[in-house]
């Protein structure tokens, strides 16, 4: 057995030639992918985050900013487009949002080029009125590029009682 | 000297060569599949929404049939893949087929879907449609719903794969 400083010097040089290459290879070429693609995944995570974000603290401009002019909301059987989401359902949804504490699971993002799609699901528990509240769910966002920006071009919420 | 100067000859051997082997891997990567193209590269006869149309319904089928032959014919069996209806999920196509569609089956089902609305994106593309549902629970309570589903393709190998779908439907009153 060998080890490298047993090597004369030009070998052991060799051998850092070896190591260098793909370093380097690693560094320059396989690395910022893997970054871009990190990067991507969290970009989308942070527009779902700002997303909920904006509905928990009532802020409707935010909210809407965040969703694509062409957006699809399909929630408690229902869609709607952005008109109808702004003067329907997005009130009801901010109200919820701030009165029942809701407890998510990790995000799942895949990313397709300038497409991603995003999962999660989460447990809603508490009271809102006099209703009590104790359901799970799940979201599917679909998210669209544009330039730097993801915007949100669907939305699927869907939930059921816990027994 | 000498062997430092042969020594930084040879990192440079080393890093042209890894920049050779790089460009050779950009270069196979930009042939490879093309489900990672931008969305300009896809053929505008792949945005059919007729084939996305055409899945739906071999699926509605193979609900109403119990059948898992067409999911596994158009789904994506991936390691990531979840099916949600309502607050529930199956992961993964076995899951699905075994736990899923084929008990369903048993219950009478039908199934309908209409006002199918497709977008696509390149090599992604997602489909929102309507459903009823209807079928008898195994203590005779008769079940009638209408919802919705998202259904999320990938065109992969040739073909529209189904790689997510997430449904939810409410009683009809």
């Amino acid at each position: 057995m060998t080890s490298n400083m047993d090597l004369p010097s030009s070998n052991r040089l060799t051998t850092v030639g070896r190591i260098a290459g793909p370093a380097v290879f690693f560094a320059f070429l396989v690395a910022p992918i893997a970054l871009a693609a990190q990067s991507d995944d969290n970009a989308v995570v942070a527009v779902v985050d700002a997303y909920h974000t904006a509905l928990a603290s009532g802020d409707s401009t935010t909210a809407l900013s965040l969703l694509a002019e062409d957006v699809t909301i399909l929630e408690s059987g229902g869609v709607e487009d952005k008109e109808h989401y702004r003067s329907g359902h997005l009130a009801g949804d901010m109200r919820f949002a701030q009165a029942v504490p809701r407890e998510r699971s990790e995000i799942t993002v895949t990313v397709v080029g300038d497409v991603a799609w995003a999962w999660s699901t989460s447990t809603t528990q508490g009271r809102m009125g006099e209703r009590e509240v104790n359901s799970r769910g799940a979201e599917l966002m679909v998210l669209g590029r544009t330039g730097d920006a993801w915007r949100i071009r669907a939305i699927h919420w869907s939930s059921r009682a816990v027994r | 000297m000498r062997t430092a100067v042969k020594g930084a000859r040879l990192v440079a051997r080393g890093v042209r060569r890894s920049a050779a082997l790089g460009a050779v891997a950009l270069i196979v990567g930009c042939s490879a599949p093309s489900e990672d193209l931008p969305a300009e590269a896809a053929d505008s006869s792949v945005q059919d929404p007729a084939l996305l149309e055409a899945i739906l319904d071999d699926v509605r089928v193979g609900w109403e049939q119990g059948d898992g032959t067409p999911f596994y014919e158009h789904f994506l069996d991936w390691q990531g893949a979840r099916y949600f209806e309502g607050g529930g999920q199956n992961a993964g196509l076995d899951d699905l087929v075994v736990n899923h569609v084929e008990p369903e089956a048993e219950l009478g089902l039908t199934l309908g879907f209409s006002n199918v609305q497709t977008h696509f994106e390149g090599q992604f593309a997602w489909a929102v449609v309507d459903t009823e549902i209807r079928l008898t629970t195994p203590d005779g309570r008769a079940i009638h719903n209408r919802g919705h589903g998202t259904y999320l393709f990938r065109w992969i190998d040739g073909a529209w794969k189904v790689v997510h779908t997430q449904s939810a439907s409410s009683p009809v009153r």
